[in-house]
């Protein structure tokens, strides 16, 4: 279909004859592996490059402690990047992901103040998590609803939820010290959630390329219809996308309330957008052209040391979003003009 | 006027795509351009229509010498108009508002006029004869009514006198019956003196159409003749470049090839059929019944109008059935039945529309291939190598590669990709709904051979084609759908070209 063949396809018939082309072959073989490293590696360049130069501009940037606090507090915005990477790979939204973080995060504070323990605070959270995700999938399989309405909708009533719980107040009484234990620990130096966060990455990178069900999800997300008519079971893929979103979302929601020891009601709703930024950004990063983990969390650090970095340089506080929407419009931009296959969004 | 190219070089980084072509159309001729995938053809038209600009070479447009078109827009202005197979119509909009999203919408103080705009359209179709509503839809037209309207777009974009008309494989998306009513249209514009560059996989609607062919192979014309003095046997071996190639009739398939076939499946042991269909109903098909044993190869022909579109979706589970009974290999379908359960009764689909239900463009061979038994491959990357070159070798895939996307193979290699996809699985039946519609006569040859050696071995195939001629050289015997019901069953001496032709239309 694409017009012109890609180099390496196929080598001109009379490509001995001609010593020029012989001549140029080590440059071509250059220029095509650092091209396939801009293509598939951009980001991570930049994360080097960034890297080096805060490292020169400021000597409070490579320390153990500053690293400690970026990655710290990406945690639970890693954990909501990959649940919104398995409804996309489904050719889904999930845009509750934020509010329902808050919810459960409330949910949990609400149970803790309640006298429950941390069992039952962990278990109602993934359990809401995992309903949450049922609902979502339900409305947008059987009832035909576009996911972008359904799980919008869903949201807003989770907002009402999380401030109906709340009753007006930052909950912070009587958290389990397990959860409050689980924010504040480290292992080798770096926070036990980042850890754990790192796990589940791990998980969803394993299920998403080495598992039938991850080969299913990337085949409905390519065409439903022909996947539908391979014999796959379309309808229940994507609910269980939905529902692995929801227990992933819960995953950051006991993160995060561990990590403060306090629910506010107004907590959630603003990490949907940072989310949806690592996800399409890792699109243009490790497997290009498809959502996929390790871009996602590569993202991640990417604009959490940008942050970091323009922040120990004094920047205003307002710098951040305009770094994070630049740097995501920038990567897919030049992902683009690399290659034409590369699709987002 | 007319169109003449003379001695044209094109290379893309790798690959000469075209090496010293000379093509000419003059006033009231319709030459007709065969070729492989990959032969160039494609890379020409874009040359005549300004997409592209030769390395070489000089075309002749009416009077004018010129070393290249710049542009698609240069193209139209000197007289050239070409019809792409895909329709450019927006399904949600009406016939004129297709047709004024190419030519402009009539305003007044930036309000559209429409009724100026209802006036010009009807106008415009009436000039090249086209029958169609222009308050319809476009997504509710006929195949046939959405490339007439394609084909006035093109004819409108061109201001100054009609130099060359370019049809580039326009009908491979349309069924027979369409195809002629559309290519009746073509034969009036040719009659009235419009030079017309036709592009096809079809040899047989060629017949009385095409004044001149011309034939490429590996971008250098081997061939170029007058239409009359040539038959389809010597065009398909011009096209395909073999010399001895088995002929397209029902022969006994390579034993040596039979013993690495494709097919898993195995005969079974008694002589019931695999296939029972009895009083089947849906929407246009009411009361459809019929049987396939193992090792048969049986047609359906018909018209659209039939509901021969419609049958391969009941029979397959994608649509849903409202009546009769089915069986796979003596089991009962429930009508509730999903694809997923009919492919584990042993029946399996080919659809008709590639891209859309035959396989998913943004993943690779390899991942469209192991998608209906993804399961047998989980943790077993050999396995699913072997079998992806086993595939590839058994059914001469081009590129090679199973990491290759799906998306950018040409027609005749997606077709083989998904033929393997189902044979692999091993079904008792499969069904194929069109499987050479914008397949080149290379690839045609490939799969018809491997259905034909697969059937000898056990396989019950039920073919669907718009192309009839394809029916009769291929199965034993030819169902004809008229209605939603089986109008007929043609087989031996009664199963010929007029036989099929005169059930299906008359």
């Amino acid at each position: 279909m694409s017009p012109s063949p890609r180099p390496s396809d196929a080598h001109p018939p009379d490509a001995n004859k001609d010593r020029d082309i012989r001549t140029a072959r080590p440059v071509r073989a250059l220029q095509r592996v650092l091209s396939t490293a801009l293509n598939s590696y951009a980001t991570v360049l930049l994360l080097g490059v960034l890297v080096v130069v805060f490292s020169l501009a400021t000597p409070r940037f490579l320390t153990a402690e500053n690293w400690q606090n970026l990655l710290i507090t990406q945690a639970v915005v890693a954990c909501l990047a990959l649940a919104a990477i398995l409804p996309l790979v489904a050719g889904e939204f999930d845009l509750s992901i934020g509010y329902l973080v808050g919810a459960l995060a409330m949910l949990g504070a609400f149970i803790a103040q309640a006298g429950g323990g941390a069992v039952e605070v962990i278990a109602a959270m993934i359990g809401g998590g995992v309903l949450i995700g049922l609902v979502n999938g339900i409305l947008t399989v059987y009832f035909k609803i576009s996911s972008f309405i359904a799980t919008l909708g869903v949201g807003i009533i989770l907002s009402g939820a999380a401030l109906g719980l709340s009753g007006g107040q930052v909950l912070f009484s009587n958290i389990p010290a397990a959860l409050t234990n689980l924010g504040s620990g480290h292992f080798l130096g770096i926070g036990t959630t980042v850890w754990l966060a790192l796990v589940f990455a791990g998980i969803l990178l394993y299920v998403l390329e080495h598992t039938p069900f991850g080969r299913r999800l990337y085949a409905v997300g390519g065409s439903e219809r022909v996947a539908f008519l391979a014999g796959v079971r379309t309808g229940w893929v994507k609910i269980a996308a939905f529902v692995g979103a929801g227990l992933l979302v819960a995953v950051g929601a006991v993160f995060a309330l561990g990590q403060s020891g306090a629910a506010n009601p107004g907590f959630g709703a603003d990490l949907l957008l940072p989310a949806y930024a690592a996800a399409f950004l890792g699109v243009t990063t490790y497997r290009p052209g498809y959502y996929n983990v390790p871009g996602a969390i590569v993202a991640i650090v990417l604009l959490a040391v940008g942050f970091n970095g323009l922040n120990l340089l004094g920047a205003p506080f307002w710098v951040q979003p305009i770094f994070n929407g630049a740097v995501l419009l920038l990567a897919v931009v030049t992902a683009r003009a690399e290659s034409r296959h590369v699709k987002v969004g | 006027m007319g169109v003449a190219a003379t001695s044209i070089s094109k290379s893309f980084p790798g690959t000469r795509a075209l090496y010293r072509v000379d093509l000419s159309v003059g006033a009231g001729e319709v030459r007709a351009l065969l070729g492989a995938n990959g032969s160039g053809k494609s890379t020409l038209v874009r040359i005549l229509s300004g997409v592209y600009q030769p390395d070489e070479g000089s075309l002749l447009i009416g009077e004018r010498r010129i070393s290249a078109l710049a542009s698609p827009n240069e193209a139209n202005a000197l007289g050239i108009a070409v019809v792409h197979q895909e329709s450019p119509l927006v399904d949600t909009l009406t016939v004129a508002e297709n047709i004024a999203l190419f030519r402009g919408y009539p305003t007044s103080r930036g309000r559209i006029q429409w009724r100026t705009l209802r006036r010009d359209t009807r106008e415009l179709l009436e000039r090249f004869g086209i029958d169609v509503d222009i308050g319809t839809l476009g997504g509710l037209l006929s195949p046939a009514e959405r490339a007439l309207v394609a084909l006035a777009i093109a004819l409108d974009r061109v201001t100054a006198g009609l130099a060359l008309l370019i049809l580039d494989e326009v009908t491979a998306s349309l069924p027979e019956d369409q195809a002629r009513t559309y290519l009746e249209q073509v034969r009036m514009l040719a009659a009235a003196g419009t030079p017309v560059l036709i592009v096809t996989h079809r040899l047989s609607e060629l017949h009385g159409l095409a004044t001149h062919v011309t034939v490429l192979r590996d971008g250098i014309v081997v061939h170029q003749a007058e239409a009359a003095a040539v038959d389809d046997e010597s065009l398909v071996r011009q096209i395909a470049g073999v010399e001895h190639n088995e002929p397209e009739t029902k022969g006994p398939p390579d034993t040596a090839q039979a013993a690495v076939r494709l097919w898993v499946g195995g005969r079974r042991g008694d002589d019931r059929p695999v296939l029972e269909v009895e009083h089947l109903a849906g929407k246009l098909i009411h009361d459809t019944s019929f049987t396939l044993r193992g090792g048969e190869i049986v047609g359906v022909g018909g018209l659209a109008a039939g509901g021969i579109g419609e049958l391969p979706l009941l029979l397959s589970g994608a649509a849903a059935r409202r009546g009769g009974a089915l069986r796979v290999n003596g089991r009962e379908i429930s009508p509730h039945a999903s694809p997923r359960e009919l492919i584990g009764a042993g029946l399996a689909l080919l659809p008709a529309d590639r891209l859309r239900g035959g396989g998913i463009a943004s993943l690779s061979m390899s991942d469209n291939v192991v998608l209906p038994d993804a399961r047998r491959y989980w943790h077993k990357p050999r396995l699913e190598r072997a079998t992806l070159q086993h595939l590839i070798e058994r059914l001469d895939v081009r590129p090679p590669s199973p990491d290759a996307l799906f998306g950018s193979l040409s027609g005749g290699n997606q077709q083989k990709v998904l033929l393997g996809k189902w044979l692999m699985l091993g079904p008792s039946v499969l069904i194929l709904d069109d499987p050479t519609s914008g397949v080149d006569p290379a690839a045609r040859r490939t799969i018809f051979s491997i259905l034909r050696e697969a059937a000898s071995a056990g396989l019950a195939v039920l073919l669907f084609s718009t192309e009839l001629e394809q029916l009769v050289a291929l199965c034993s015997r030819v169902l004809v759908l008229r209605d939603g019901a089986i109008a007929t069953e043609l087989a031996g001496g009664g199963l010929t070209r007029e036989s099929v032709t005169k059930w299906c239309y008359a």
